[in-house]
């Protein structure tokens, strides 16, 4: 019987549904009690630039769906590697996100019972 | 903690191994090849690389046949059926990855 | 383009099944057309003629209802055995009754 979930977005914002549909799915188990945690890695790093402008494709913004994550206490990790490999400076992530290296990435997958992607 | 990593695209879409090493171990981690994924266990170059992440790797038999391939074409792995992989998944592994 | 992944999502929980263990299925995002009732494939396999097989076969299953109405979809276009719901309630209780998670997705 499982008690935490881990949820590995690695898709960017906008193109497709599937980052979005991954931080709904953390918010559902966390607002149910679920120990939930979120990892943005290799393109799902681009959810968490602020700078983000969804309504000019009128779309939802997976930052806002992000940040309402920490109203239950779900971390929300960024992938560091991920960042420099695409050029992205830390100063750029909206606040709250929590940049950890590629390494720690298993850690968060053996202290956590299920496990999903998207 | 041993993974078992479900993979279902085909190694020219998509290459697996990267993530792989990042969220397990070889030692630790099974894959099962599903659909278009079954390529990875033919082809030269994609079947080593798996080999060096993964130290099961079961191929969906009906995946496999149903794209012209047979036991004696697979270069990594072992062709199987569903009971197989539910094994996997259910009694030498604890969780599952999809990557 | 039609995938199938929800194929192979069924076959996996018919083996599950027939090794007696408990299985629900969720379908979200893309998934939930899955379910839809009167899918005429013609010559390709009927993902929900096995859904429905399945699920006389014990094996549960629910959709998130949001996703379903974004493609168009209304409660009652459903096969049987589909429940229309949601993630916060089916999808948070078959994670927490279950063992392991399976998730099959591009």
């Amino acid at each position: 019987m499982a008690e935490s979930t881990l949820v590995l977005v690695t898709r960017a914002p906008y193109g497709l549904e599937d980052a979005f549909a991954g931080l709904r799915m953390a918010l559902a188990m966390s607002v149910n009690g679920m120990t939930t945690s979120v990892v943005l890695i290799e393109d799902g790093v681009y959810n968490g630039l602020g700078s983000q402008k969804p309504e000019a494709v009128r779309m939802p913004s997976n930052a806002e769906a992000t940040k309402e994550l920490y109203d239950f206490d779900v971390p929300v990790y960024v992938v560091k590697e991920d960042l420099a490999s695409r050029g992205i400076e830390e100063s750029r992530l909206f606040e709250g996100l929590k940049v950890i290296p590629a390494s720690e990435v298993k850690k968060l997958v053996s202290e956590h019972e299920l496990v999903t992607t998207f | 903690m041993k993974t078992a990593f479900i993979l279902i695209k085909s190694p020219s879409e998509q290459d697996p191994t990267h993530m792989m090493e990042r969220l397990g171990s070889k030692e630790d981690s099974s894959v099962i090849l599903f659909e278009d994924a079954v390529y990875h266990s033919v082809t030269p170059a994609h079947s080593v690389r798996l080999d060096s992440v993964a130290t099961e790797v079961l191929i969906a038999k009906d995946d496999l046949e149903a794209r012209g391939f047979t036991t004696a074409d697979i270069k990594v792995g072992k062709a199987v059926g569903y009971d197989e992989i539910v094994d996997c998944i259910m009694e030498r592994t604890e969780r599952t990855v999809n990557v | 383009m039609m995938a199938m992944d929800a194929n192979i999502a069924v076959k996996l929980a018919g083996a599950a099944r027939a090794k007696g263990y408990k299985v629900n299925m969720f379908g979200y995002g893309e998934g939930v057309t899955a379910v839809k009732k009167g899918q005429n494939p013609k010559r390709f396999p009927s993902v929900g003629n096995d859904l429905e097989a399945a699920g006389k076969n014990g094996v549960t299953q629910a959709i998130c209802e949001t996703c379903f109405a974004a493609r168009g979809f209304e409660r009652g276009e459903e096969i049987p055995s589909a429940k229309v719901g949601s993630l916060t309630n089916d999808l948070f209780k078959f994670l927490s009754e279950s063992d392991r998670l399976v998730t099959i997705a591009r």
